[in-house]
């Protein structure tokens, strides 16, 4: 357990050059400071929190407690964003003005060295919509939506996150939980419609069962336009309903929802 | 109804903390009379009162509808406390002083990474698997009128979700998109987003003023340091900085980047009152308090942080200054959080 508390403060640092930053300033405050209630919020704590995290007998206790996931949330309470720039400032106002400038641009072109822009975080994309959801999944749910009522449909996995986001009346034969390959093992249903090409007899009884499909059968299969069906889905009372942004639309007529 | 709806939120989310907020006013007091202040102090007291309300409501499988009625009364109570409170204690805006070139530059630089900031919030999505879940169980707790008994992931009814049901955040998300009309989504990746970015540099500028009392032409270099640390603050998927911007709508956020740094500031306040010899003010134990439980509202690891920091803070006071009544008190406003981490080893 100790290692994956070290693993976790590794992975936690990215490339180290912050917590770099930090050190520096516990060491400057541990030499200039002399108010003894920032020494101890500035030094003391944030270094009693560090010894916390790294004792062999804490780790165990906490990981049994609040779980191996979310152990790394532990270092949040060290102030390590305020306790860098409380030190930059200090040290800003004992320049003389002239080279204040100079030293908060040196900060600054330091900082984004180290650190990393967060916008050029790859799961960013500009808003589609009110909702920040993708467009396509707001239509198609509009589409398939029936007033009053639930309805169970089968998402492609790159919409499976939204769906209920944007309205929970829409039902799934499996969420986001048959994503996390750490928490199952995927769903048939999906793994069919990620292959590309789908052999009708073996997916209907996965969609129409309510024993092995889900607690309630699809209503609605909503699959990528290429997708290869090998079988007449007509022959199960599956007809093609809309074709949206590349996305077919397939309802079970079979299913009485008030369509 | 778009109009009437940002109305409402305004009203809420902007001018109810301010007067909520007076109630910690006093008349002596350094701090307690400024608006950031208020603001502030209000919203963690309405967050603890929303926590107090919403969590038995989700026990005793209560509907929905009962809590917005519910909070909605305790609110009109203390927004009346608050308006006498603040009769008698006006907002005080500070000393007007003249700014040199370089504390306006700092105000400039800041206000302006603080716009961009809360630009991108409305307009870039941010794709976080975590959304499945929060936002999903804001939008079936509108929908169906229940907290907790339904699968947020794929089909309807579950067993009540008690784990997730003692930290209610996106409840309290779902109660705003109700007195707005809005859609649950929209206040919890667009309104909400936004809103706790501010809130954040809000608390930054608290920690500010207590770091810098007698400098305070030196607050906005920290707040541009702040908000750098901030922007570059992606050096893993793991910071409260990148919780704070990307994820900013779920309560694991609002925990690294408002409760923390509002218990610091809090500490701040203490500590320095130990070290001056003061008596430490009612107001700033009733504050903590709050803050503590609203920790405990924004997810159920709050509770576990929010005591280890002040146990933490008190052991240094302990050793320090070597005094025991302050700690006692700061381990007594860690009372509520205490019981919901009780309730989460006994139900959960």
């Amino acid at each position: 357990m100790w290692n994956d508390a070290v693993e976790l403060f590794v992975t936690y640092m990215g490339s180290g050059i912050i917590v770099g930053w930090f050190i520096i300033s516990l060491l400057y405050l541990f030499i200039k400071e002399r108010d003894s209630s920032k020494r101890i919020l500035f030094l003391y704590f944030p270094i009693l929190i560090l010894l916390l995290y790294f004792n062999p007998l804490f780790v165990n206790v906490v990981y049994g407690i609040i779980g191996e996931e979310v152990y790394y949330r532990f270092l949040w309470i060290v102030p390590m964003t305020i306790t860098i720039a409380y030190t930059v400032t200090c040290i800003y106002a004992s320049l003389q003005r002239a080279a204040r400038g100079i030293f908060v641009g040196c900060c600054i072109v330091l900082i984004a060295v180290s650190g990393r822009w967060i916008y050029s975080n790859e799961y960013f994309s500009v808003a589609e919509n009110v909702y920040h959801i993708p467009e396509t999944v707001v239509k198609i749910c509009d589409t398939i939506a029936v007033e009053g009522r639930e309805v169970t449909a089968a998402f492609p996995r790159e919409m499976v996150q939204y769906v209920r986001q944007y309205d929970s009346t829409i039902c799934m034969p499996y969420g986001r939980e048959v994503l996390v390959s750490r928490w199952g093992n995927g769903h048939p249903i999906l793994d069919m419609i990620s292959s590309g090409e789908i052999n009708v007899d073996e997916f209907v009884f996965w969609t129409k069962d309510k024993e092995y499909g889900s607690d309630r059968p699809c209503n609605f299969i909503i699959v990528p336009e290429e997708i290869e069906f090998i079988g007449d889905l007509e022959a199960y009372g599956i007809v093609l309903y809309d074709t949206i942004d590349g996305y077919d639309i397939y309802h079970d007529t079979t299913f009485y929802i008030g369509l | 109804m778009v109009f009437l709806g940002c109305l409402i939120l305004v009203f809420w989310l902007g001018i109810l903390p301010v007067f909520v907020g007076s109630i910690f006013s006093g008349k002596n007091s350094e701090y307690s009379n400024s608006v950031v202040f208020r603001f502030m102090s209000g919203t963690m007291l309405l967050w603890a009162v929303f926590q107090l309300l919403c969590v038995p409501c989700v026990i005793r499988q209560e509907s929905f509808g009962l809590v917005v009625i519910g909070y909605l009364t305790v609110s009109a109570v203390l927004f009346l406390c608050g308006m006498l409170s603040f009769k008698k204690y006006p907002l005080r805006f500070g000393e007007k002083r003249a700014m040199d070139v370089a504390e306006k530059r700092g105000w400039i630089g800041f206000c302006v990474l603080l716009v961009m900031q809360l630009v991108c919030a409305v307009v870039l999505a941010y794709a976080d698997g975590d959304d499945a879940f929060y936002v999903a169980v804001s939008e079936i707790t509108n929908d169906s009128n229940t907290m907790y008994q339904k699968s947020p992931y794929s089909t309807g009814v579950t067993e009540l979700d008690i784990r997730h049901g003692l930290a209610p955040f996106p409840i309290w998300i779902t109660f705003l998109a109700r007195i707005s009309g809005f859609h649950t989504a929209t206040v919890s990746h667009v309104i909400i987003a936004a809103y706790l970015i501010a809130l954040s540099y809000l608390v930054f500028y608290l920690v500010g003023t207590q770091l810098f009392t007698k400098k305070s032409a030196m607050i906005p270099i920290f707040l541009d340091i702040v908000a750098f640390l901030v922007l570059f603050g992606d050096y893993s998927s793991r910071t409260p900085e990148n919780f704070m911007i990307a994820r900013s709508r779920q309560g694991k956020a609002a925990i690294g980047s408002i409760i923390i740094p509002m218990l610091l500031f809090l500490l701040l306040i203490i500590l320095r009152q130990i070290q001056e010899g003061k008596k430490n003010s009612a107001v700033i134990w009733l504050l903590l308090t709050a803050t503590t439980t609203a920790a405990c509202l924004c997810t159920t690891l709050g509770t576990f942080l929010s005591c280890a920091m002040v146990g933490c803070v008190g052991i240094c006071v302990l050793l320090v200054y070597k005094k025991i009544v302050p700690v006692i008190k700061m381990a007594l406003c860690c009372a509520p959080a205490a019981v919901f981490a009780l309730l989460y080893f006994v139900l959960g």
